[in-house]
């Protein structure tokens, strides 16, 4: 590895354990992946941690991790890489994609089905077993770092049926499936990140767990567990719980009257 | 002579002339004893036999008059009887049979004031036609056997001022039969003053009637008596300044009329917040538990309620009164109902209906006393776990029940003993407030309120309230004899049961008797699983079939088993071989084109019937007869109005197409690369432009029309029917539509029955609108029924498909959903259901409804910004195409 190789890698590693509250045998599994060279595809609700998930592996296997969040706009060179003009020359940049293949990391791309269903076809050669990648403006074919893994998320929620990932591409990879955590753990969570009591952190999960049982009343999602976090934040800082809660739980997840009357009434019991 | 023997004497006379009727008045008098005279039995024959000679129907009602009448009035009514009836008689059989008849409950009751009045109205209104009589005489007769003699005043002092007025024959038929009808549906408690104000209406102008008629139905019935005052003050001042806008006023169709209403209206019917405590309801437990009206509980159970009961719960509802009147704003009954609603939801989530309670109580000396003592240690229970849970809740909810609890003590001097137990402990109010100033009694029950406190762990079970109830109970019939003023309090038969606020305590027996049918099954599956060794509780196995409508499976059966080892039983095979097939009494056509199924909700159960419906998709025979030209030509001007209006419909998000071969302007990002690649000395692509289209607007519409056989209808002054307005609408609306260029598809849905609904593409979102379109059009028919639910799920399911960033459904329909067992509350919130499952998949909803007056239910069933009314269905075509303008515009 060249030493500008070894920068690139310094700059995508994570200096310090990020917290994550193990759920089942994801730990596992994604080591087991990365071990047999295998892709990974995480699917959940907006909120529930896969981001947290990766990041936290990453540390954990020590391999770089380069994100990649993902739209319509985003085209395959956006990925791969292009020329660029300094001083009259022209100077090829990798792309993020390229990057990690090159160095040996984890490329994220996170809510694949938001990006151009031909951008997505440019990550096929490199989810199988030839693990590569062809860049055409420089004719150049690289064979992936042993070390690279591709880790793509989605939310099968609220998705379309025309936004679906095609077979083509879903079949190329081994999935993980996440989902809020039981309450006691979810709780542990939320008074870790918010910096909450328990007792707190409880009661948050609480009202999540009563919002998600409604899903069917109007919401489009349940209440994430990154809403209870930011609700749990407002509240370290002096926010009162319930007003918190209005404003970092109901308000993001619905502007239908009647359905916010019922979330205040149980944020009135829960605090 | 005794009055047996005149009665036989008398009755002779009788006989001769018509032996049945004789002997039924001789047996109506033999019953009264010696009250009867010997001058009334013979005022009764003579009269009698007048009125046969008269008409045989007209002397059996004499008859009938004075075999009630006698004994039970003085002789003196018993002449006025005869005065007035032989008077009444000389008009007519038929109006003396209805006076002989009717003019018995108002001498009966002795009332002078009463009596002038009912004679004064008869006369008034036997002026106007005998066929005023009947109905008005009867609803009389119906308020005065009910013992409501005020309203039955005030409602011939309403009589009198409507029939004093000049009135031509079909208004005097109308009032004849919509008055007594309207007092008799009035609230009893509200009859009084409420008919008093209908008097004032037609006092002003009778023709005012019919609209305060509207909106007694649309809402004016729930105000209370000042606030209506209030409202009718308010209305006649605007009538007097403008009649046409009092009218609508009153009929709660003016925009002022409905605000104003609702501003005064304090009273809350349940149907009001049912949807918002239901939604609760679902949130807090996660279960299909709903509310309903204390009304519709089963006679059976009412009789074991007290009446101060203000909810209670069987496991699948919780009864709710019908309305609550008990504060002065709206605010405050309506949080009544959320209290009651949180507080009684609580006994499920904490499991105080998990202890089986058969044979408990009756090993007690004091039943009664026992059940209480539970109820205390429950209720205290609840407000540990309350306090715990939802600490929120009990800062709301429990000041009310102390001050409830602190009125019943103040109201009432002879309080059960337990209830200062019940005070201190369940509602913790402080203990000065709480109990009498008896050393010895507070004492005792320090010491059980101590206990119950020791031995209490942090999530205390109901088993543990049982428990304290076989510890405790020697000292609390002990205390409640020394508290009592009683003697025999403390034995049971003086013993007076508690009734904490509102009433509000778990009612096992409702809910262990409510589902007799889960009961059997449950006795059944506990022996068919003991027969095999297996030993599962029935009241567990109740539980869950109550909760589960029925079903239960092998892993609920494993979870309540005592053991961990099953060997080779096979549960699900027995729970296969057990569980009621379900019957499908529903037989339908067979389906012609593509099927699907919907769930559908059923309110009743707050839970989902999956697979219920089956939706046919059918292709519209054409009919070529040339309805799409003609309005095209008949509306020329409007059509070329609306393509102007919808060419300055910008799309909010116009597709931006980079790297395209043309277009607009540079791509610069791909003008860059192109610069690059040339510089390179690479092949550059000639991708470097951006387009815009227009053709790829990110609006999908699909216009969902009802097709039921209400659409058959005429409209006001024209022999076209409802769908023949609605039909030149979608052309319309399909002519600018085309302009705009958005994605857009039409489809009729109609049915009968869940295994019946059709549903039939006018215009599919791939189809352009060619000749089959539009003869597809010209065939549109009306058909049967509006079963909303399914047509809205498949609607939504199609429109989901659509690669468009807004999903818009607009459903036209003329009133409310109606099926084979589809029918009001029901339709409604499944249709409710069906529009929020859509919202869930993005897909935004517009109703219009035509041809029906505003209906705040309408609202209820769509919400208030997401439906538009048209009551002339006639104003459609000009309206469908801006409504849609306006919403999808920029």
């Amino acid at each position: 590895m060249t030493d500008e190789s070894q920068r690139d890698r310094q700059c995508y590693l994570i200096d310090e354990e990020p917290y994550y509250r193990q759920i089942g045998k994801e730990v596992n599994t994604f080591e087991a992946a990365f071990e047999a060279k295998l892709p990974l595809m995480l699917k959940g609700p907006t909120g529930c941690g896969k981001t947290r998930f990766v990041e936290y592996m990453a540390y954990r296997l020590q391999l770089p991790i380069i994100t990649v969040a993902c739209h319509e706009d985003l085209f395959a060179s956006d990925l791969i890489g292009r020329y660029l003009l300094k001083h009259e020359e022209t100077v090829w940049l990798d792309g993020p994609l390229t990057r990690a293949v090159r160095i040996g990391a984890i490329c994220y791309l996170d809510e694949i089905v938001e990006a151009r269903k031909d951008t997505t076809v440019v990550i096929h050669p490199l989810t199988d077993n030839r693990r590569m990648l062809s860049i055409d403006k420089k004719g150049e074919y690289i064979h992936a770092h042993s070390n690279f893994m591709m880790v793509i998320s989605y939310n099968p929620g609220y998705q379309s049926v025309l936004k679906d990932l095609k077979q083509s591409t879903r079949q190329r990879f081994v999935s993980l499936e996440f989902n809020y955590p039981q309450s006691l753990t979810e709780a542990e969570i939320v008074a870790h990140e918010g910096a909450v009591d328990l007792d707190t952190a409880s009661r948050l999960v609480t009202l999540a767990g009563k919002i998600r049982n409604i899903r069917e009343h109007g919401l489009t999602e349940g209440a994430s567990t990154r809403l209870l976090i930011y609700a749990a934040q407002l509240i370290t800082r002096g926010i009162p719980g319930s007003e918190a809660c209005r404003y970092a739980v109901c308000l993001p997840l619905t502007d239908d009257e009647r359905v916010l009357e019922t979330l205040y009434d149980l944020i009135d019991d829960i605090f | 002579m005794n009055s047996t023997i005149y009665t036989q004497n008398s009755m002779e006379t009788l006989s001769i002339a018509d032996p049945e009727l004789a002997e039924r008045v001789s047996h109506i008098l033999m019953q009264k004893g010696d009250l009867i005279t010997k001058q009334a039995i013979e005022l009764l024959v003579n009269e009698t036999l007048w009125g046969l000679s008269v008409e045989y129907s007209f002397g059996q009602a004499i008859a009938g008059g004075y075999a009630d009448l006698i004994g039970e009035t003085s002789s003196d009514r018993l002449k006025t009887y005869a005065v007035l009836v032989r008077e009444a008689g000389g008009h007519g059989p038929t109006v003396g049979r209805m006076i002989a008849t009717y003019l018995v409950p108002v001498l009966k009751l002795g009332n002078n004031h009463l009596l002038d009045g009912f004679i004064h109205v008869s006369k008034l209104m036997r002026a106007k036609g005998s066929y005023t009589l009947k109905e008005p005489l009867k609803g009389l007769g119906s308020l005065l056997i009910n013992g409501d003699v005020e309203s039955a005043a005030k409602f011939l002092e309403l009589l009198m001022e409507t029939f004093s007025k000049e009135l031509t024959y079909s208004r005097c038929q109308y009032f004849a039969s919509v008055l007594p009808k309207m007092v008799l549906d009035f609230d009893p408690s509200r009859r009084i003053w409420q008919t008093e104000q209908m008097r004032r209406i037609i006092r002003e102008d009778q023709h005012l009637a019919d609209s305060f008629l509207n909106g007694m139905e649309k809402g004016l019935n729930l105000l209370s008596q000042d606030a209506l005052e209030n409202f009718i003050d308010r209305g006649l001042k605007k009538y007097r300044r403008n009649r046409r806008a009092g009218i609508m006023f009153f009929a709660l169709e003016s925009r002022t009329g409905m605000n104003t209403c609702q501003e005064l209206q304090v009273t809350v019917p349940l149907c009001q917040v049912r949807r918002q405590l239901d939604r609760y309801l679902q949130a807090r437990t996660g279960n299909a538990l709903t509310v309903r009206a204390l009304s519709s509980l089963p006679k059976s159970f009412t009789e074991t309620l007290p009446h101060s009961s203000a909810v209670c719960s069987d496991g699948t509802f919780i009864y709710l009164p019908d309305e609550i009147r008990n504060f002065p704003t709206k605010y405050e009954n309506v949080k009544l109902y959320k209290i009651l609603t949180r507080l009684e939801v609580a006994f499920y989530e904490f499991g105080s209906f998990d202890f089986n309670h058969e044979n408990f109580f009756t090993q007690f000396p004091n039943e009664a006393l026992a059940v209480d003592l539970f109820t205390i240690f429950e209720l205290a229970r609840i407000r540990i776990l309350l306090l715990q849970h939802y600490p929120g809740l009990v800062r709301r909810c429990y000041p009310l029940l102390r001050s409830e609890a602190l009125r019943l003590l103040h109201e009432k001097s002879m309080l059960e003993s337990v209830f200062w137990l019940y005070a201190f402990l369940a509602l913790d109010l402080p203990i000065a407030k709480a109990v009498k100033p008896n050393a010895n009694g507070i004492e005792m029950f320090q010491a059980v309120a101590e206990l119950f406190i020791d031995e209490m762990d942090d999530k205390p079970s109901v088993d543990f309230s049982a428990e304290l109830v076989l510890k405790t109970f020697p000292i609390v019939r002990e205390m409640a004899a020394s508290l009592s003023d009683d003697p025999t309090a403390a034995t049971g038969n003086g013993y007076r049961p508690l009734i904490p606020a509102f009433n509000w305590r778990p009612w096992p027996h409702l809910y262990f008797s409510a589902h007799p049918q889960y009961d059997r099954l449950a006795q059944k599956l506990m022996i068919e699983l003991a027969t095999r060794g297996l030993s599962v509780s029935k009241s567990e196995l109740k539980k869950k079939l109550v909760e589960r409508n029925g079903f239960i499976n092998s892993e609920d059966i494993v979870d309540f088993a005592d053991q961990n080892e099953f060997g080779d039983l096979d549960i699900e095979k027995i729970l296969e071989s057990w569980l009621p097939k379900s019957q499908d009494h529903y037989r339908s056509r067979a389906p012609i084109g593509p099927v699907f199924w919907y769930k559908e909700w059923d309110n009743k159960v707050a839970d989902y019937l999956h697979d219920y419906v089956r939706v046919s998709e059918r292709t519209l025979p054409i009919a070529k007869n040339n309805f799409y030209q003609q309005v095209l030509s008949r509306h020329y001007p409007l059509i070329r109005r609306m393509r102007r209006g919808f060419e300055l419909l910008k799309p909010e998000a116009l597709s931006i197409l980079r790297q395209w071969v043309e277009g607009d302007e540079f791509d610069y990002r791909a003008l860059l690369d192109f610069a690059l690649d040339k510089k390179a000395g690479l092949m550059p692509s000639d991708r470097i432009y951006i387009k815009r289209v227009k053709n790829q607007r990110d609006v999908a519409v699909l216009l969902l029309v009802d097709l039921s056989h209400s659409t058959s209808n005429l409209t006001l002054e024209s022999q076209a029917s409802v769908l023949d307005v609605e039909k030149e609408a979608i052309v319309i609306f399909s002519e600018a539509l085309e302009v705009v260029g958005d994605t857009f598809a039409i489809a009729g849905f109609s049915g009968t029955g869940r295994l019946g609904v059709d549903y039939c593409w006018l215009k599919n979102f791939d189809e352009i609108t060619n000749d089959t379109v539009r003869y597809r059009i010209d065939a549109l028919a009306p058909q049967r029924n509006t079963r909303m639910g399914a047509a809205i799920r498949h609607a939504a399911s199609q429109l989901e498909k659509q690669p468009a960033k807004v999903r818009l459904l607009i459903i036209l329909g003329d009133g409310f959903p109606n099926d084979v067992d589809y029918k009001k509350r029901y339709a409604i919130a499944d249709t409710q259901q069906a529009l929020l499952e859509a919202q869930s998949k993005n897909v935004y909803v517009h109703a219009i409804t035509v041809n029906i007056a505003a209906d705040p239910q309408l609202d209820e069933l769509y919400g208030t910004i997401r439906h538009s009314v048209i009551t002339d269905v006639r104003e459609l075509p000009d309206r469908l195409p801006w409504i849609y303008g306006a919403l999808t515009k920029g």
